[in-house]
């Protein structure tokens, strides 16, 4: 099953960059989401997949069955989802103002300079200009 | 502590006390070494004393005082003795003195443990402690442009040769099996497999500490400087170190070709250079830069060689040059302060304001041109008996001695003559007080009783005991003023002849050469400038590239970058996923459904044209994969997966909702597109082989062994996973919660953000 695992996550990996690589801001966080699902199977396949075994301990023993399933990557995948979630919250929100501020969600009107300026003088000066006209 | 804050009011011409505290600090030190003039210079003893700094790195802070320390160290506290005295008339009345001179007081306690040093490492933290003090010293007048720029340039060029000696030193300390210098020139390294790269990094870090060809030009452009540094630093000591670690290493990696020739041919080129350079000058100051340059080009020349009597001339001319160049930077720092000017053109008939300043200049000349009884004239004899001695070269040698002394000795007939000689009616604007004329005086002096007297004073046994330091072969020389009839002394007589006539019609000579059409448009400063400008360029450019502020571009090039790289590691090692079809046997049906479903929700989410479909395929994704953790033993994962993912789907589609309708962006299946497929399915293809890869090798348990056989007799719990998150791991699962906690502030932040901000600007003034 493992085998199985390997290129379904990296089918998962494949779709979760093409639309982090999409103009659309949204598409990008729905890549987000698939990237973080893909990292926890990553975490988890490196753990070896044991069927219906769960790591507990029987009530009366002090340690586990022999052949029980690998708890540290669970521990792991634990941490990194409820992580993920936070990083997916700001994310929206981030994203949802930025469509505020600036009326698009097209990632190419979001930032970066847009043509290459080898005068560095004359874009920090645009730059600061932008700024104190922000302000 | 803010040094400026120690100025003195600019009205008060009072003298700096930290010139005094320093001359102090010198005067001590000088009569601490003079303590160990018997002892080394007679019994040739070597003193050792050891400090115990980074013991678990075998590092200390241990001192070795030899022949060649104590030559040095000598030099550096008396002259610094004198310039203290010399500053503390010479920086009356100035509002930066007390900073200056308390840098200057740490080079000169930095230089002074730089010869002193034993350990490679401490030498090479003494070694940096002078380029970082040199940088802020010649950058004195930071309010002037150039003096920021040749300041950086020194320390760009000196830093840069300090990081080749870093990693000489490791070569070095690995290559003798230890890093102190007195175990180390007990080894011949000539024939160690890294010889070539250990001399060479030495090298790169002398000549630029040294100012040697083709780092030459730094040592000029640190005229920025105030006199009596430039007279300190940049001629008496500091760039003498470069030459100081080569006669220190001299045992261990002297006496091959590349030591003889890489020497011979820097130092020949650096002296002839830098003295036809001297002609080219009207500022008297820079002309005495370009002969210090000279004569550590002269210096490097001769320890190049390996015979006992080349060495004691190259440390004989190191000790003449100290005593009549310190001088004569004092006498110029005079004119300029009494005059005004350091232009010979301007400075004429000033014999009679200045007479002590005059009778200076005159002596320190003198033993510079060589005219006997000086000191200067044995230093040069036994330059010249020396380069016809040496076994290979002696063309070579003896032409770089001639041509640079002759040109030399018109430098000095000249310098001692411009100035002083000649009409002017008005006398100099300034009265200069006795410890700016004493010191100068006293150390040109110097130069002319040391002449007759070489062999009564210890400057004989001094200077044999710091040649001996340097070769196994004692050398015999006779520091006497005549030798007899020769072909040195002829020689001799012909440098002094061809510099008096260089003098006479010095003027002309100047001029010919200040106009000539050949100047050359590629000296070394416009190529340093060129190779600043070129990196200051390329670093621009790839921050454009590479910074350009575009989210697609960075993600495009973080996983172009993953591919490369996987791809190169996997074909490098002719790395192959292993058989896939091994695994796939006996799979369960459901298993075989559950990952279909998964993989038609993720190309749903790819392919939908409708956010809420995607959103809606989102979910049916991530569910699955919480099924496939409920099969595979993961019960706790499975059941924060699928608490999140419906979250995720509510916040999801509540967010989206507000944002635009889906807009396709780049419509159909363009170039870029084609583009972004490539690289994702590239990723994805590598991501499978590194899994399949890892897969496929044996799995190391234990770990989670560990954790399961301590999760009830150490923690009482039964469910091993929330023991790890709760007990074992509890410190790493704080700072999970801290984090989601920060990210919801952040939140709830930016959506604040918005109602102060709406119908006005954001405005931090009007944050409650």
């Amino acid at each position: 099953m493992e085998v199985v695992l390997c290129i379904l996550t990296g089918l998962i990996v494949a779709c979760a960059i093409y639309l982090m690589l999409d103009r659309n801001l949204v598409k990008f966080l729905f890549g987000l989401v698939l990237m973080s699902n893909a990292a926890n199977l990553i975490l988890f396949s490196a753990g070896r997949l044991t069927l219906n075994s769960p790591a507990f301990i029987e009530a009366g023993e002090t340690l586990p069955p022999e052949h029980v399933a690998n708890a540290l990557p669970q521990a792991l995948i634990l941490t990194a989802i409820v992580i993920s979630f936070g990083l997916l919250a700001f994310s929206l929100v981030l994203s949802y103002r930025a469509y505020q501020e600036i009326g698009s969600v097209d990632m190419d009107e979001l930032g970066g300079n847009t043509s290459l300026s080898l005068d560095a003088d004359t874009d920090e000066r645009a730059v600061n200009n932008t700024i104190r006209a922000e302000l | 502590m803010n040094l400026t804050r120690l100025r003195l009011p600019a009205h008060l011409p009072v003298s700096p006390l930290a010139a005094w505290v320093g001359a102090a600090i010198s005067f001590f030190f000088l009569v601490l070494l003079l303590g160990f003039l018997p002892a080394v210079a007679r019994d040739g003893e070597v003193i050792r004393l050891a400090i115990e700094w980074i013991p678990a790195l075998g590092i200390d802070l241990s001192f070795r005082i030899d022949g060649l320390s104590l030559l040095f160290g000598l030099v550096i506290s008396f002259v610094g003795l004198l310039i203290f005295v010399y500053s503390s008339a010479y920086f009356r009345g100035d509002p930066e003195a007390t900073r200056i001179l308390i840098v200057l007081v740490a080079f000169m306690l930095a230089m002074l443990g730089l010869v002193l040093a034993d350990h490679l490492i401490a030498l090479f933290v003494f070694w940096e402690l002078t380029t970082i003090t040199s940088f802020i010293l010649i950058g004195t007048r930071h309010e002037d442009a150039l003096a920021r720029r040749n300041a950086l340039q020194a320390i760009l060029v000196t830093a840069g040769g300090g990081l080749c000696l870093m990693a000489a030193i490791i070569l070095l300390g690995e290559a003798a099996g230890s890093y102190q210098l007195s175990e180390i020139i007990t080894r011949d390294l000539t024939d160690h497999p890294h010889y070539s790269a250990i001399l060479t990094l030495v090298l790169l870090g002398c000549l630029t500490k040294s100012a040697l060809f083709p780092f030459h030009f730094w040592l000029p452009n640190a005229m920025a400087a105030p006199t009596p540094i430039s007279a300190y630093l940049h001629s008496a000591t500091m760039v003498k170190a470069g030459l100081y670690l080569l006669a220190r290493l001299h045992p261990s990696l002297a006496g091959t070709d590349l030591w003889f020739w890489s020497l011979a041919v820097t130092g020949g080129i650096t002296a002839v250079w830098s003295s036809i350079q001297a002609l080219k000058q009207r500022d008297l100051k820079l002309m005495l830069a370009y002969t210090t340059v000279m004569a550590l080009g002269t210096i490097a020349l001769f320890l190049a060689a390996d015979s006992g009597k080349a060495l004691m001339a190259a440390l004989v001319f190191l000790l003449v040059h100290a005593l009549y160049k310190a001088a004569l930077f004092m006498v110029v720092g005079n004119l300029d302060k009494a005059a005004g000017s350091r232009d010979w053109s301007v400075l004429k008939g000033l014999r009679r304001f200045m007479p002590w300043t005059f009778a200076a200049a005159v002596l320190a000349a003198l033993s510079m041109a060589g005219v006997p009884p000086f000191f200067g004239f044995i230093g040069k004899e036994i330059l010249i008996a020396a380069s016809l001695a040496v076994p290979a070269g002696t063309f070579w040698f003896t032409g770089a001695v001639v041509v640079s002394a002759a040109l030399m000795a018109g430098v000095a007939f000249f310098l001692m003559t411009s100035p002083f000689f000649g009409d002017r009616a008005t006398p100099p604007k300034k009265r200069l007080s006795a410890a700016m004329v004493v010191p100068p005086l006293l150390l040109a002096a110097l130069g002319l009783i040391a002449g007759p007297f070489a062999s009564f004073l210890p400057i004989t046994p001094l200077l044999q005991s710091a040649a001996l330091s340097l070769s196994r072969e004692a050398p015999t020389i006779e520091l006497t003023l005549w030798h007899g009839f020769g072909p040195v002394l002829y020689i001799s007589i012909g440098i002094l002849l061809a510099g008096a006539a260089l003098a006479r019609f010095f003027v002309p000579v100047h001029r010919v050469l200040y106009h000539s059409p050949g100047k050359l448009s590629l000296t070394a400063d416009r190529v340093y400038d060129g190779i600043l400008h070129g990196l200051l360029s390329l670093a621009e450019v790839l921050t454009l590239v590479l910074q350009n502020g575009r989210q697609r571009f960075y993600v495009m090039t973080i996983f172009s970058t993953l591919v490369g790289l996987i791809g190169l590691t996997a074909l490098n090692r002719s790395f192959l996923p292993p058989a896939l079809l091994g695994g796939i046997e006996g799979i369960p049906l459901y298993q075989w459904i559950l990952c279909a479903f998964i993989a038609l929700s993720v190309l749903l989410i790819v392919f939908s044209h409708s956010r809420m479909l995607a959103i809606c395929a989102l979910g049916t994704a991530g569910t699955g994969i919480a099924l496939f953790f409920v099969i595979f033993s993961a019960p706790d994962v499975a059941m924060t997966q699928f608490m999140t993912e419906i979250l995720v789907v509510i916040i999801l589609t509540l967010v989206t909702l507000r944002l635009p309708v889906f807009h396709n962006y780049a419509p159909g299946f363009g170039a870029g597109r084609i583009r972004d497929a490539a690289i994702a399915i590239a990723s994805g293809v590598c991501v499978s082989a590194l899994m399949l890869s890892m897969v496929h090798e044996p799995v190391d348990l234990s770990v989670s062994d560990y954790y399961g056989a301590n999760s009830y007799t150490e923690a009482k719990g039964r469910n091993i996973v929330n023991v790890i998150l709760v007990d074992f791991r509890a410190m790493d699962t704080l700072g999970e919660i801290v984090v989601v906690a920060i990210a919801g502030l952040a939140c709830h932040a930016l959506i604040k953000l918005r109602r102060y901000s709406r119908g006005q600007r954001f405005d931090a003034r009007n944050l409650p």
